[in-house]
This record gives C-alpha cells, structure tokens and sequence, in this order.
C-alpha cells in the first residue's frame, strides 16, 4: 500500500516537474540572455490559458490550433512588451523588474476585467484515465509530459543546434563581446523574451484546462516560477529542469502524506535553508554584479 | 562597523573623481528635516477631530510608513526587499502576544515590535547578504511566503483567525484608544522609524554608498560587505516591525491576512515611485499611493491597475523616483549655473 | 487647519480634493451622518463595502450587483419618499480588495462620507475589522459573511443578509440523511482559513445530529493540483466528501480529480452556493457525478430567471447568480429606509427587523438566527436541496420558516 501511494505520488508529481520545468526554463532565459527578472512571467501563463480558451470557445478552433495560436498569440506579447518596456532600460536592473511588475500587475487587472474574477469554462479535450494496479493515470498527464518534454527538447535544439541559439547564449555569456562580435541586442532580446513568453503560455494552456482557469492562476505561476528558478539557480538552465522536476515530485510526495500547507512551507524553508549553503542555487553561475 | 568606515572614508574621498567639485561642501539633510518637522507637526498640532476621513487617512500613512522606511533601507544597498510583510508580521504578533498576555504598556509594545523582528532578521539575513542585487529580491518573496505559512499553521498564533481583542497601549493609567489619540500613537512611532533610519544611514551613510556604488571596489579597500547587509536588514526589520505594531493597534486584531506576500509589493512601489535618496522619498511615495489607492478603492477601479501603471510609468521616465528626479534637476541646474562647460555631464549616484 | 511644510501642503491638497470630490459627487448627508426627512441634493447614499477585487471578487460583485439592481428598481419607479422629497439612491463604494485593513480604512472613509448605511462587508475577518468603528459611530451593517460573530445582541444595527451555515446546515444534513440512507462517514474539505473552518465546524454538528460522522481537512489556500490529497483520502474512502464553502475554482479542480481517481460516491457542498461557477470549473453537469448541494434559490424558476434578463437589460450583462440571494435585502433596507423617511441607522434598523420577509424574485422567508447568534438578524429563506445524477437537476424545497 505504501508503494502504491508513493508510485502514485511520483507519477503526479512527474507531471508537475514537467510544467513547472517549462515554467522555469522561460525565466530562466530571459534572465540568462537579458540579464532581467520577468516578473510579467506569471502573467504570461494566466494569458496562455485566457488566449487558448477565448480561442476555443470565441473562434471555435480546436483545442491543439488554439493552443499554438494562443502561445503564438503570448509569444508576440512578450516581444512586445520586451521592445515598448524593457529595451529603453535594459541595463537598469531595478527598473526592469519594477516595469515588469507593473506590468504583471496591469495584465491581471486587464484579465479580471475583461474575464470576470471567476472560472471560465475550459476543458482539457482528452478525459479517459489509465488504470492498472490500483494506480490511476489521467491521459491527460501524460500528455502534459510528453508536450513538456517536447517543448524542452526543442529548446535544447534551438539553442544548442541553431545559429540563433548560438547568438542567444552568446549574448548571455557575455553580452560586450557578443556586440562587438556583431550580434545585436535589438534583434535578438525581443526573441528572448517571445520564446519565454511562448513556453510560459504553452505550459499556462495546457495546464489550466486541467486544473482550473482564473485570474489568480498567474500569481501562483510566478511564485512557482521563482522557487524552483532561486533552487536551481538563476541563469542556469539545466538546473531550473532539474529543480523544475524535484520540486514537483516533492511536493507531490509531501503532500500525500502530509498536509498541503505543511508541505508547501518545509519545501519552501528549504530552499532557504539551501540557500544558506549555495546562494546561488544548486546549479547557479555567479552571479554578475547586481 | 564605525572603525571600517573611518578607515575607509578618507581612501574614498581620493576615489571620487577631484574634477567634479572644488571643495566638498557640507550637504544640509533637507529630506530628513522635512519629514522629522512634518511628524513632530503632526503630533502636536490640533486636529478637526470629527473629520474621519481625514484622521484614517492620515492614520494609514504613518502606518505604512514604516514599511517604507523598510524597502527604503535596503534599497539604499540598490536592493529590492520584498518580505517587509514578513517582518511587519513577526512585530505585530510579538505586540499581540504582549499586549493579551503580558502587558499593555506602550513602551513595551513598541520594543516588543522593533526588537523581535531585528532578532528574527538575523537568521533571514545571513541567507540574504550573500546573495547578489535581484536574485536577492525573489529570495525576499520567498521569506514573505514562508513566514506567512509558519504563522498560519501556529496554532498558538491564532492560525488562520488571527488573534482577535487586543487591548489598546496604555501610558501609566491613561488609555490611548480613541481614534485621534492612535493617530498620534502612529505618528510617534512612525517618527521613532524614522529617527532609526536617519541614525543608521548616519552611521553607516558612506558605506552603504560605496558598496551601492561599486561593490568590487569597495571590497578591495577593506569594506566588508556582510556586516553592512546585515545590519541594514536588520534596522530594515525593526522599522518594519513598528509598522506592523500600528497595523494591529489600528484593527485591534492579528490577522494573517494583513500580512499577504503580494503586500510586499505595494510597499516597494512607495519607495521606487517616492525615491529613495532621502528619507523623504519613501514618505512622498507612501503619503501619494495611499490617498491615491484609497481615492480609487471608492470609485471602485482597479487598484492594482493603478499601481501597475504608475510603476510602468516611473521606471520608464522616472528611474530615481519623485524625489530623486528633482534632486536630480535641481543639481543639474546648480551645475549648469556654476560650470557652463560641465553642462550636460551625467549627475554621479550620491546625488540621488 | 492648514499645514504650511512643502510634503504636507502637496499631500493635504490630494486629500482634500479627494474629499471635495468625493463630498459633491456623493452628497449623501453632511459629515455628522444621520438626516431625517430630506435628502442632500436630493440623494440618499448607501455605502457599499465589499470585496470588488482580488479573490473574493467573484462573491463581492455579485453582492454588489443585487443592490445596484434593487437601487435602479427604485430610482425608475420615481426614488424613494423621504418626506416631501424624492431622493434618488446612489451607491458609495469602496473595494476592500478582500483584506481586513482596506475594510477597516473603508468604513472610515465611507462613515466620513456620510454614509452610515452599510452594504457589506463580505469576509469574516473583514467584519472582524468593520465591527469596532461601526458600532463607535453608529452605522448600520448588512453584511453578507459566515462569521459566528456577524450578528448579535450586542451589535443591535447588524444584520446578515442571507442565510448563514447555521441556518441551512441542520436541515441540509438531515436532507443528506435521508437521500443517501447507507452514508455513515463524511469527509469536509475545506481551504486551510477563517471562513472555512467556521463552516467546517457547524457542518460537522450538523452532521453528527442527523447520524453521521464527519472529519475535516484542509489544504493550503492557492493549491492548484489536489492529485496528492486526493490519494491521502482514497486509503480510507469516506461514503460522502463535502466541500462546505471552498471557493469555486478550487471546488471544481476537486470534483474533477476525485473522478479521475475513481471515487464515486457522493460530492456535497453544504455551504455558500457557487453551483453555476462550479459547473464552469468542471466543465459540464455530467462531470460532476453524484453532487449535492445548498441550493439558496431555483435559478430556473421563472421569476429568477425574469430577474437575470431585467439586470441584463438594464446593465447589459445578466449577473452573477449569487446577487439574487441578496436581492431580498437589498430591497428590504431601501423599503426601511423609504418607510422611515429616515437614514438614521438606528431608526432604519428598528423598522428593518419588523419588516415581513416576502420578495417578489425569490419567495418568502423570516427573521432568524436568534438559536445561534442571540438575536433574530439573519434573513432566513427557504431553500432548495439541489442534486444533480447524471448531469440532470433536481431541487427539494426544504422549509425552514413553515411557510
């Protein structure tokens, strides 16, 4: 009996490393290549879900059309806001977070007043579940891990296999010399920031038909976001997966054993108690000056 | 942390470039002076005391005003503190438990509410001060959260209902309850926050500038960085916790919901909208926000639109906050006037 | 008073206009409160005190929204008769954005403005706040929370304006009793706060009286995937899980995941009704299996629905379902006021508590609450058990007034 919640605790929990993992990834990067903490992150994944809902049900398209069109959709709001907000002071780093917060902050007001402060109706379109041996397998968690590890896949092959990949992390590395090397800033943050803005509303659209679409989704997000990105390090990428994944499968496990709020304060006291031996995170890079 | 300033004050002052001004002069704290005279004002002069707007209005302020002198603090490090809520919690419910179960006495409150939170801060900060600028400020969202769960899973703190019925501050046999009378409690305190925070930035002004400024350097000329940090944090969770005093004398009730992470953020937006080169920067942006929020809340629009906004709009155009902005201008303008051909020369980071 | 500092003087102008601006637009009443026949500028205000934002929003706007409706009602038919004049009723509001110190600034501000007639507030820890400065200064209070201390004798000018726990949960149990005869154990989920746990406390007394036995557990407000408890309860499966007033979303997320994982006894809410909003969470009546649930009003029946398509005509969107629980009190406070020419809150009151409780959209009912609270404050209606099998609706009227 014991195991049998324990494989069931992992297998939920594999589920929810797997989103947060696209959750973190996008933060990451921007942070990586930008050098700036997205606080609008949050938003991006409550917007995810509003965007393929509204398409779904305001333009009829099927659910894995309005999902692309819905990150699409986030991906060209990310870009935007990254050349209109960001772009002006990119090298401020108290005022990037401040505007993204700002913005953050205007996004959930848009959406509450645009949606209504409670549940919109949205169903994820696959409902069969899996049973074997006492254990239950809802299909659709399965495909949240299979599209979470696509999409981390295909981030991987982006940056590693690609020229714009290549000029990503080469700005990232280091930015002066990326400049003189050519590559420029202009073209290539907005891109950042789309890619980020369009993996958070990817997990945000998948994720909130199977939970529940409402406004406050998106500060769950962000703090999500920020737990798992501080535990595996800001900047490093491989290490927001990995924390993304063990994040989630503790705070299943904890959770079937003990209560929610219990668990959720001894992951997050923690983290913090990590921090005390590795400021910066299990796989973090040190930090450039603040 | 005296003596590393006085060994290290006369080596920066030969870093700082000599072109930049003859002689130095000795800057008058008008940020300080003004919001010390406008406090002390504010506890003596009388009041229209059946205007109830006014009297809450002004009772929110001084308040908050702590909470802002908290942010304000470590920001003067260039670091965004997003826990105040933490610390303003862990002072309120030290004045709770005092207040049901010790003593009403108001200077007992008061100490309970600065000294508890300053010991609290000690562990958070040695976790905090090896962390870098805005790694730092996610940090202070998670402290917010975790203290937030650890005093609604206490029982003993009342858990999710608070504790409720605190009795009012006494001074010998005087009561001080009526609505006026903890207004003026509220300014006294706010004042003695403030007070707090001049002293420390007086003592540790320079140091606190040189490792905002450059912390490499700062480091190499023997400016131990931690020390610093953690004494900012601390003062930072004092303040806080006199704010959290005057939230619960005000409600006279601890309520876990007082104290919400996302609160945090308000607070960070007084001081990044207000400035944070004095002390009045945090004042300006508390007194502004909180009429400005309260006059929305009436017309039922969204707050939290507002606010956003307003920190969209100062971070791209006013990047040194209200007050740092004029300080800015009126220093330009000074130089243009002294030196036509320094004209245009960008304004060095003391004079924010 | 003028203060002549250079922070002070910017400062003192804000709120000063603030006040100027908000004095003429309401014109409710000089500052020192009461008026008697008459009316300022031939308004009458009511001050409303509710959560417009955040995430009691939901609950909030919907309370609202039942006394903008009875207050335009009102206003159509010619406004009401305060003497000689015709006054016409404004809402005052101030969002407490669901914290307890926005509700306690709130009812400052709104008592400043004059407006000593409360609609609201909505939370239980925002009462909490509310209560010591109304009572100082006399205003009335029609508030919508499930605090055991919302209503009682010694806050004479408290009322609540729906049904409380108290007042459904007894005969709600005996209900569930009686549907599901072999249903012994009960498990009540509610979200780890104030609110629910009051409720989760008069459900279970409820339960145990109508013969069965119920244990409560919480979880963290703002979880998002119930999965992991959910399995924490499937060891011991109980015969009826009952959600008592978690918030809808969180409900919804519930439901769903408890079918996922096969259980497929009974799902139950005695406690605030969010049926419609639960629905949206799920998805579809089929997906909620077996539920039971508090049923405040028929949202079918016709006079409901002709209240829906009114509010929708005159503001251009239909409401949310739980304004029309409130919709009795609203058009009973604006009836004292009307009756009494009066917005002396202690006068309103009196004439408040004598009046019948028989509204046109939602039926008849009573005072009640003094079992419970002490003092017969509570606007007790009777109501429905409402099930839903196999994505079909039932409703059982269960008469709480012997009417």
């Amino acid at each position: 009996m014991v195991t049998l919640t324990l494989t069931q605790a992992l297998v939920n929990g594999l589920a929810l490393g797997a989103q947060y993992a696209v959750l973190a990834l996008g933060f990451s990067l921007v942070f990586g290549v930008l050098n700036v903490i997205n606080f609008a992150h949050g938003g991006f994944y409550m917007l995810g879900g509003y965007f393929t809902f509204s398409a779904m049900s305001a333009a009829g398209l099927p659910y894995v059309v309005a999902l692309l069109v819905g990150a699409l959709g986030v991906a060209v709001v990310g870009a935007v806001m990254e050349l209109v907000l960001i772009e002006p002071i990119v090298d401020n780093h108290e005022a990037t977070l401040t505007v993204s917060l700002g913005f953050f902050l205007v996004l959930t007001a848009g959406v509450t007043a645009l949606y209504g402060p409670d549940p919109v109706p949205v169903e994820f379109p696959v409902s069969s579940v899996l049973r074997f041996g006492g254990l239950y397998i809802p299909v659709a968690r399965l495909i949240v891990i299979a599209v979470s590890v696509a999409a981390v896949a295909a981030l991987w092959f982006l940056l590693y296999r690609t020229k714009y990949g290549l000029a990503l992390r080469a700005l990232s590395e280091n930015r002066e010399v990326a400049t003189m090397q050519g590559l420029r800033p202009r073209t290539f943050f907005p891109l950042a920031v789309a890619l980020s803005a369009g993996l958070a509303a990817l997990a945000g659209g998948l994720v909130t038909p199977i939970f529940t679409l409402e406004p406050v989704v998106a500060q769950t997000a962000l703090m999500t976001s920020f737990v798992v990105v501080v535990l595996g390090g800001l900047g490093s990428l491989v290490g927001a997966a990995g924390a993304a994944v063990a994040f989630g499968i503790a705070e299943a496990v904890g959770g079937a054993y003990l209560s929610g709020s219990l668990t959720q304060l001894l992951l997050f006291a923690a983290v913090l108690a990590l921090l005390l031996v590795r400021p910066t995170g299990l796989a973090g890079r040190r930090l450039r000056d603040a | 942390m005296p003596s590393q300033t006085e060994t290290v004050t006369p080596v920066l002052t030969t870093t700082t470039p000599p072109r930049r001004r003859s002689a130095p002069r000795p800057r008058v704290p008008w940020g300080e002076l003004v919001v010390v005279v406008v406090l002390v004002l504010l506890l003596l002069l009388p009041l229209p005391a059946n205007d109830l707007q006014l009297v809450s209005q002004l009772n929110h302020v001084v308040t908050v005003l702590g909470a802002a002198l908290s942010v304000y603090v470590m920001m003067r490090l260039k670091l965004l503190h997003f826990g105040v809520p933490a610390f303003m919690a862990i002072g309120a419910y030290a004045v709770a438990l005092t207040g049901l179960h010790l003593t009403s006495n108001l200077v007992v409150m008061v100490l309970a509410s600065l000294v508890v939170p300053a010991v609290a801060a000690v562990p958070f900060g040695l976790i905090t001060m090896r962390l870098r600028g805005t790694y730092f400020a996610l940090v202070t969202f998670l402290i917010g959260q975790v203290v937030y769960l650890l005093i609604v899973a206490t029982e003993a703190l009342g858990g999710t209902d608070g504790l409720p019925g605190l009795p009012a501050p006494t001074w010998g046999d005087v009561v001080l309850a009526d609505q006026v009378t903890t207004m003026r409690v509220g300014v006294g305190v706010a004042l003695l926050a403030v007070l707090l925070v001049i002293a420390f930035t007086a003592v540790s002004g320079r140091a606190l500038d040189s490792l905002r400024s450059n912390e490499v350097l700062a480091g190499s000329l023997g400016l131990r960085d931690r020390p610093v940090r953690l004494g900012a944090f601390v003062v930072s969770a004092a303040v806080a916790g006199l704010s959290g005093f005057l939230v619960v004398n005000t409600l006279t009730t601890a309520h876990p919901s007082s104290f919400s992470v996302l609160s945090g953020v308000d607070y960070v937006a007084y001081v990044v909208v207000g400035g944070w080169g004095s002390v009045l920067g945090p004042a300006i942006g508390t007194a502004l926000l909180v009429l400005l929020t309260s006059q929305f809340a009436s017309e039922g629009t969204s707050a939290s639109a507002l606010l956003g906004g307003l920190l969209i709009l100062t971070s791209l155009f006013l990047q040194r906050g209200l007050t740092g902005t004029v300080a800015h201008l009126v220093a330009t303008v000074r130089r243009r006037r002294s030196d036509p051909r320094r004209a245009g020369r960008n304004a060095d980071d003391d004079e924010r | 008073m003028s203060f002549r500092s250079l922070r002070r003087s910017t400062a003192t102008a804000l709120a000063t206009a603030a006040a100027m601006a908000a004095l003429t637009a309401c014109g409710g009443g000089a500052s020192t409160g009461s008026t008697t026949a008459g009316c300022a500028d031939g308004k009458v205000g009511i001050g409303v005190l509710l959560p417009l934002s955040g995430s009691a929003a939901g609950f909030g706007q919907g309370i609202r929204q039942a006394m903008e409706y009875a207050a335009s009602e009102v206003n159509s038919a010619g406004g009401l008769t305060m003497g000689d004049a015709k006054c016409t009723v404004e809402l005052v509001d101030f969002d407490t954005k669901g914290s307890a110190e926005q509700a306690s600034t709130g009812i400052n501000t709104l008592i400043s403005k004059g407006q000593k007639i409360i609609w609201g507030p909505n939370l239980s820890h925002e009462v909490t706040a509310v209560q010591p400065i109304a009572q100082r200064n006399g205003a009335l209070i029609m508030q919508a929370s499930y605090s055991s201390k919302g209503i009682s004798p010694q806050q004479p000018l408290n009322f609540a304006m729906v049904t409380t726990p108290s007042g459904f949960a007894n005969p709600m149990a005996k209900w569930v009793a009686a549907a599901y005869l072999d249903a012994r154990t009960a498990l009540i989920v509610v979200p780890d706060n104030e609110g629910g746990r009051d409720t989760a406390t008069i459900d279970t007394k409820a339960y145990a009286g109508a013969g069965i036995t119920a244990t409560t557990t919480t979880y963290a407000p703002g979880t998002t995937d119930f999965a992991p408890f959910i399995g924490n309860l499937l060891r011991n499966p109980p015969d009826l899980v009952d959600l008592a007033s978690t918030p809808p979303g969180d409900s919804g997320v519930i439901i769903k995941q408890l079918r996922q994982a096969g259980y497929d006894g009974p799902i139950g809410r005695i406690g605030g009704e969010a049926t419609s909003a639960i629905i949206d969470a799920v998805g579809s009546p089929a997906g909620l299996g077996d539920f039971y649930y508090y049923a405040a009003i028929d949202s079918e029946a016709r006079p409901v629905q002709d209240y829906f398509a009114a509010f929708a005509a005159r503001f251009g969107n239909p409401p949310l379902t739980v304004s029309a629980q409130a919709l009795p009190a609203a058009r009973m406070l604006l009836h004292a006021i009307d009756e009494t020419d009066s917005t002396d809150p202690a006068v309103v009151a009196a004439a408040l508590e004598k009046l019948p409780v028989d509204d046109p959209t939602v039926g008849k009912g009573v005072w009640g609450g003094k079992d419970f609270y002490g003092i017969n404050h509570e606007i007790v209606l009777d109501f429905f058990a409402g099930r839903y099998q196999d994505g079909q609706r039932t409703l059982t009227p269960l008469s709480v007034t012997g009417l």
